[in-house]
């Protein structure tokens, strides 16, 4: 089950234990058991650390003959290390993923990709079973998440060793593997491959005698079945019917290979590439008038699935269906209820919120231990928000949301990130907030903190234009081009208001600060990665804090001055802290939604509102006031606007 | 190995235009003048040539204690010393969030962030970013080598999309690929493939163009657009055609012979730096890289009749035992020798007045700054002609590098790329005129 007999950040890294109590084996021992045969069932490997670099928590053995899928099957539980290497149950789950990467010894090299999926394993253990996909001569790898990840220490240049972080209470969490079984690779679901359907559909194939390609497809009558085939592929692949006379283009060029002798493969390739460079796949038609049903759909597909319109929404654009409200209410209903919807969370968050950033800086080691190469915390953050955005969107909740909510969706890492009441597995689930908490709406997530921070401190002016900028819809003049930004200062001597206070003296400066800082101001009681924090963190003068880190590492920093959240808004209104500040953005929920429609417009038709659509947003924004703006309404009166079906004009005004 | 001598038989334009067939009209070819005779392009062409061992040097014996012009030279700079004014040494330089120990080797043109977490995708590198900007005015519009290498694995190159570009190992293979005719059939035969690639690009066009009629003028821009990429491609397989047709410079020298054994390491890469060499004198290409793999090397020949108690990975982490750091020096300093050589050659090159060395950047560096504890902060860095003003040890913050992408971009501009950014770059580099 694992290449050697220890790995890095020694024992408490890894062992073998029988009646759960650590059976020490020595390399050489390990290779004699390996060489006898022999299985002993009751044995079990015990992980306790995370994949990561230097690690070779791979299968011995082990290595992909081919690409392809391979079913991985194992028996395994979630287990605690307590003292003398001794096992005992663990109280949660434990959740688990394996890595893709070339079996290279502890050194990871070249690719390294998560696969498999997120398994929660539990205390009274099972069989568990999922499927990677490898490259060839790749192998997988344990990954535990969330655990320590020992990384090597050296002083002075001296010999390398491991340390592991000390025992948590209760002891180190981690799952005991009994067995694992490979097999693979998988064959496809069926045969012939569903690609191949699409390019050659029933016809009968053998391996090729001649030609470029490793088969050679059998066509009784090559003419007629390539322009068939031809066509079916054609439909598939743009979104409106092709006029015959552009098909004729394409048919020409397979025929013609077809005459010169070519296999029909090969010249079924030829017509086939041709036709994805057209612009019939290349290119998203704009409606521009009432009734291009087929630029609708795809323009409603696109947005809402970020892929082609679907079997359903194209036989509605077909018989012409999409004029009618109740026709797109239906389909828009069934994209957001579909499977597809998870792209366009993923694609919007990333360019709306940032949420490609998020991996941007790498926490700074010396001012935040706890935070080192958690990729678990990362990737949980970003689900945090795309949950709670595609509740704002399924759930129809207010665009409030933004910025206020009594709930919040955490898994097991994030319940213990933001404090909140634990709860088990790697899933993030919907949980009330209680009373008084700081959380609550997009707006304090981590991973916002997190894409609005840098890694080492935080700015009130970079945080505040940010917001402004993307949840308010006010975003900030870019800064003049002389002046030098705030450089804070982490050895914790001079706060950033003292520092900023300097740098907004003139009034030029003062006058545009005051409108985008003060939101910045209260954010300040969360650190780079979101976590509430009542002094800042500095490296020399304040309170020394020191212990291990999850590496094995010795850290030192200092806690420094007090935050100050307290600000005014540009139109007088005073807050003390983030409760009170939440409370006046969210008393201005016209705006928060006037924001969601500009977002939407720009990703949906990929242009910015322009001045002739304001009456149109305005009237959408009219229409949701009485039940308080909310998310899917909101996105039903954009798809009804003019400025999404393209009616009456909206390119008039770049003519 | 002798270095490479040049001697072109100049070419009849006419017999050349007959033998090709195909009617475009060509600018005076290169190839019809030896490369350093030719009615000289003004100013004559900057090159390229990047190469990184992915275990780096020794830290100590490699940086100079003391910045600026006048600095003494350090134990292994002492080896370039007749150089001294043709080279620059960086200290404070490395990739921002570029960590985790060797999956950094990938990284070291190209400066994506967090190689060994799992959502890791690379980043396109910088030779490819300038061949890509420079367009294909040679025959190959960059290579990309290996010595020792893990080709599946490892390289400098990567493209635009994160794909790896697989080194050429083999010295062989280079040379047949730079000066050996194929076959009339072969020649053929890849003219057919482009011509393929020319009739669909045909059909495309021709229906677009019936296709776009009656479009509104958003739509025509974008158009516009598609049949400028359209042009360009159907201009680039013009360009590929015609290098296939165009005779290989004829060079005197005997083809070399591979050496396959890895422990002959320092030949190989002896080897692999003539051939760099041979490619960018007889303008076969203006970029090379050259990845030395000294992590996949195994016990290997010191050069004085020893060899080395380790594989080299191994080696790399000394702890400070005596032993192996004095194998250490010994493989670096025979490496600081091979460059030496390399500078000399290029520098003995004259072309439009110039040496071939002021002409070609070569920078010399590694993805670790100290493989003994992983740390890739501090990167080993050295860049040598290019017409730089050299001569200097520039030093920046050890605690907070520069990032090194601004000397990046630095060099870009050198190309003749006028780029703003590359990778992580926050600017131009300091200090470098």
């Amino acid at each position: 089950m694992f290449p050697g007999a220890d790995t890095f950040g020694n024992r408490e890294a890894m062992f073998y234990a029988r009646d759960s109590k650590m059976v020490p084996i020595s390399g050489p021992q390990l290779r004699e058991i390996r060489k006898s045969g022999e299985h002993d069932p009751e044995m079990e490997l015990a992980i306790f650390r995370s994949a990561s670099w230097p690690y070779f928590g791979y299968p011995d053995g082990f290595r992909a003959a081919t690409a392809g899928e391979y079913r991985v099957k194992f028996f395994a539980r979630a287990v605690r290390q307590v003292r003398d290497f001794r096992l005992v149950p663990a109280p949660v789950s434990q959740a688990l993923t394996f890595r893709a990467r070339t079996p290279s010894g502890p050194d990871v090299s070249g690719d390294v990709r998560a696969t498999g999926g997120v398994m929660d394993i539990t205390p009274a253990g099972g069989i568990y079973e999922t499927t990677v996909r490898l490259k060839p001569g790749e192998t997988f790898e344990y990954s535990l998440l969330g655990l320590p990840v020992p990384l090597p220490i050296t002083v002075d240049g001296g010999p390398l060793y491991y340390d592991f972080p000390p025992m948590p209470e209760g002891g180190h969490p981690g799952i005991a593997f009994r067995w694992i079984e490979i097999d693979g690779p998988l064959a496809p679901p069926a045969w012939p491959p569903a690609a191949h359907r699409v390019l050659f559909g029933d016809l009968p194939f053998r391996q090729a005698a001649r030609g470029s390609l490793p088969v050679e497809v059998i066509a009784g009558e090559p003419e007629k079945d390539a322009v068939r085939l031809f066509r079916e592929f054609a439909g598939k692949a743009a979104r409106a019917p092709v006029p015959a006379e552009a098909l004729d283009v394409y048919e020409q060029l397979i025929l013609d290979k077809l005459q010169a002798g070519e296999p029909f493969a090969e010249a079924m390739f030829a017509g086939y590439k041709a036709f994805l460079c057209s612009g019939h796949f290349l290119y998203l038609r704009e409606p521009e008038q009432a009734g291009e049903h087929f630029a609708i759909a795809a323009r409603l597909a696109h947005f809402l699935s970020n892929s082609r319109p679907d079997a359903a929404l194209e036989a509605q654009a077909r018989n012409g269906q999409l004029r009618s409200p109740e026709a797109r209410r239906t389909e828009t209903d069934r994209l957001i209820a579909g499977l597809g919807f998870e792209h366009f969370v993923t694609n919007f968050t990333n360019h709306w919120l940032d949420l490609k950033e998020l991996r941007r800086d790498i926490p700074d080691q010396r001012l935040y231990p706890e935070y080192r190469l958690d990729d678990y915390l990362i990737s949980s953050l970003g689900e945090e928000t795309r949950a709670f955005f595609t509740a704002m969107v399924r759930d129809n909740l207010p665009a409030t949301a933004l910025v206020a909510s009594d709930f919040a969706f955490v898994n097991d890492r994030l319940a213990r990130h933001y404090g909140l009441p634990a709860v088990e597995g790697s899933r993030v689930r919907k949980v009330p907030l209680p009373a008084g908490s700081p959380y609550g709406g997009l707006l304090t997530q981590g991973a916002i903190m997190r894409v609005t921070s840098n890694g080492t401190t935080t700015s009130p002016v970079i945080r505040g234009a940010w917001v402004m900028k993307h949840l308010l819809g006010d975003p900030p003049p870019p800064p003049p081009p002389s002046v030098p930004a705030v450089e804070p200062d982490i050895r914790g001597a001079k706060s950033i208001r003292d520092l900023l206070a300097l740098h907004t003296k003139s009034e030029s400066c003062g006058a545009c600060h005051a409108r985008f800082d003060p939101v910045g101001f209260a954010l300040e009681s969360f650190d780079i990665m979101g976590v509430w924090r009542d002094r800042y963190r500095g490296l020399e003068k304040g309170e020394r804090v020191t212990g291990i880190d999850r590496a094995g590492h010795a850290f030192t920093y200092t806690v420094a001055e007090a935050v100050d959240s307290s600000g005014k808004l540009a139109d007088g209104r005073a807050f003390r802290d983030i409760t009170e500040l939440r409370a006046l953005l969210a008393a201005n929920p016209r705006q928060l939604a006037r924001n969601l429609l500009h977002q939407f417009t720009a990703y949906a038709t990929g242009t910015p509102v322009r001045f002739s659509d304001r009456p149109d947003l305005e009237r959408i924004l009219d229409e949701c006031q009485p039940t308080g703006y909310r998310v899917r309404d909101l996105l039903h009166g954009f798809i009804g606007s003019r400025i999404f079906l393209g009616e009456e004009g909206r390119h008039v005004a770049t003519q | 190995m002798p270095s490479p001598h040049l001697s072109q038989p100049a070419m009849d334009r006419r017999t050349f235009l007959r033998g090709i067939g195909v009617t475009l009209a060509l600018p005076l070819l290169e190839c019809m003048t030896p490369v350093f005779a030719r009615a000289a392009e003004t100013p004559p062409p900057r090159r390229l040539l990047a190469i990184s061992n992915n275990l780096g040097v020794l830290p100590k014996p490699f940086f100079p204690h003391t910045a600026g012009r006048d600095y003494p030279l350090s134990p292994y700079l002492a080896e370039l010393q007749d150089f001294r004014n043709d080279f620059t040494i960086f200290s404070g330089l490395s990739h921002p969030g570029v960590v985790g120990g060797h999956s950094t080797e990938n990284c070291f043109l190209t400066a994506a962030r967090g190689p060994t977490s799992s959502g890791f995708r690379n980043q396109i590198s910088l030779d490819q970013f300038a061949a890509e900007k420079l367009g294909q005015s040679t025959r190959f519009a960059s290579l990309n080598l290996g010595v020792n290498i893990v080709k599946a694995n490892r390289s400098l190159s990567w493209t635009r999309d994160g794909v790896l570009l697989p080194a050429e190992d083999s010295a062989l293979a280079l040379f047949k690929k730079m000066f050996v005719q194929g076959s009339a059939a072969e020649i053929e035969q890849r003219l057919q493939q482009l011509q393929e690639r020319g009739s669909i690009l045909d059909a495309v066009l021709t229906e677009t163009r019936q296709f776009s009629r009656g479009l509104g003028s958003d739509d025509r821009e974008r158009l516009d657009q598609y049949f400028t990429s359209v042009r360009e491609l159907e201009e680039r397989l013009q360009v590929s055609g015609e290098w296939e047709q165009r005779p290989k410079p004829a060079i005197e020298q005997a083809p070399p012979e591979d050496i396959r054994d890895n422990a002959l390491f320092l030949q190989k890469f002896r080897l692999m730096l003539a051939m760099a060499e041979l490619a960018l004198v007889t303008d076969s290409t203006r970029i090379v890289t050259i990845m030395v793999d000294g992590f996949a090397t195994p016990v290997f020949e010191l050069g004085d009749q020893t060899r080395s108690t380790d594989g080299y990975h191994n080696l790399s982490h000394h702890g400070q035992t005596k032993e192996k750091v004095t194998q250490l020096e010994k493989v670096d300093r025979q490496q600081m020798a091979l460059l030496r050589t390399l500078l000399q050659n290029l520098a003995a090159k004259k072309e439009a007045g110039r040496t071939l060395l002021d002409q070609t950047m070569v920078l010399s560096g590694s993805n670790m700054g100290d493989a003994n504890t992983h740390d890739n902060t501090n990167l080993p860095i050295l860049l040598a002609g290019g017409g730089f003003r050299h001569g200097q040890h520039l030093v920046f913050d050890r605690d907070d590098n520069t990032p090194l992408c601004n000397l990046f971009v630095s060099m870009l501009h050198q190309l003749g790329v006028e780029a703003e950014a590359f990778g992580s770059s926050t600017g131009l580099l300091r200090g470098l005129s």
